[in-house]
């Protein structure tokens, strides 16, 4: 978890490009050869290649090779884990702002009913 | 703008933008508020103009003390915006560390206040480039997918 957080800047870098993003999702679904996750895509092997490399390095995804074949796969641990750095600041916020809602809602109440008075 | 690094947080409060940002403003309410129960907060420093110190202390019921560490308003324009940062603290005077810059919007709604709360996180990675391979397209449902991802999974 740790290495992941050092590693965040690398995981968003990672998610910020459309061809990854799409490698990740069809990842998602199965285990590919790169030459299979290659495919949709209108370029050439050696930049296809990068676009693995960056995701690799990021640890959301890890690829083996078997003969001349190199499979890739999603590591869904990290991938929960990237999600799981935003979604804690999300959740504090979320509260946060929940509280105020509820605080200045009485507040405002309180307020109209001394005007009343 | 947004990246992957940033959350926004919204909700329609029945209230009016005064009463919200007497909320803020006033360390007396904001204390109420900002932490979870049964933490306790504690403002030691409250500045809420542009340039101001805005430092908390969480106490915990089992006796655990979180520092904050001071922050610093940027941007404040009554009933309507707050921004912070704790980049910096009171002064401007540069904090060691980083991390986020929050702003905070408040618009006169029939129901009350549309408030928005937007937190912008650090981002190492050199924007330029991002914005050279597409970063910013389709950043609204890249997280999601990427949750339905792990989800499906």
């Amino acid at each position: 978890m740790d290495n992941l957080q050092a590693n965040l800047d690398t995981v968003f870098h990672a998610l910020a490009d459309p061809t990854r993003r799409a490698v990740l999702q069809q990842l998602g679904r199965r285990e590919l050869a790169v030459s299979e996750l290659a495919k949709p895509f209108d370029m050439a092997l050696p930049s296809f290649m990068k676009h693995i490399k960056v995701l690799e390095t990021s640890g959301l995804i890890s690829s083996q090779k078997v003969g001349r074949v190199r499979t890739c796969k999603i590591e869904r641990r990290n991938m929960a884990a990237a999600e799981g750095w935003l979604e804690k600041q999300r959740a504090l916020w979320e509260g946060r702002t929940d509280r105020l809602a509820e605080y200045a809602e009485q507040l405002a109440l309180r307020e109209s009913n001394d005007d009343n008075t | 703008m947004t990246t992957p690094n940033d959350l926004t947080v919204q909700r329609v409060i029945k209230a009016p933008p005064k009463t919200i940002w007497q909320a803020w403003k006033d360390p007396s309410h904001f204390v109420k508020w900002w932490a979870p129960a049964p933490v306790k907060t504690v403002s030691n420093k409250h500045d809420m103009f542009s340039g101001g110190g805005f430092d908390t202390t969480m106490h915990l019921p089992d006796g655990t003390v979180m520092e904050g560490g001071e922050g610093c308003f940027l941007e404040v324009v009554e009933n309507e915006r707050i921004v912070f940062t704790d980049a910096l603290q009171g002064g401007w005077r540069p904090n060691e560390t980083a991390f986020f810059t929050a702003i905070i919007t408040l618009e006169a709604h029939p129901d009350g206040t549309l408030y928005t709360a937007t937190a912008l996180h650090k981002n190492d990675a050199d924007r330029k480039k991002h914005e050279e391979m597409g970063f910013l397209d389709g950043w609204g449902t890249a997280l999601d997918q990427l949750s339905s991802l792990v989800e499906a999974l």
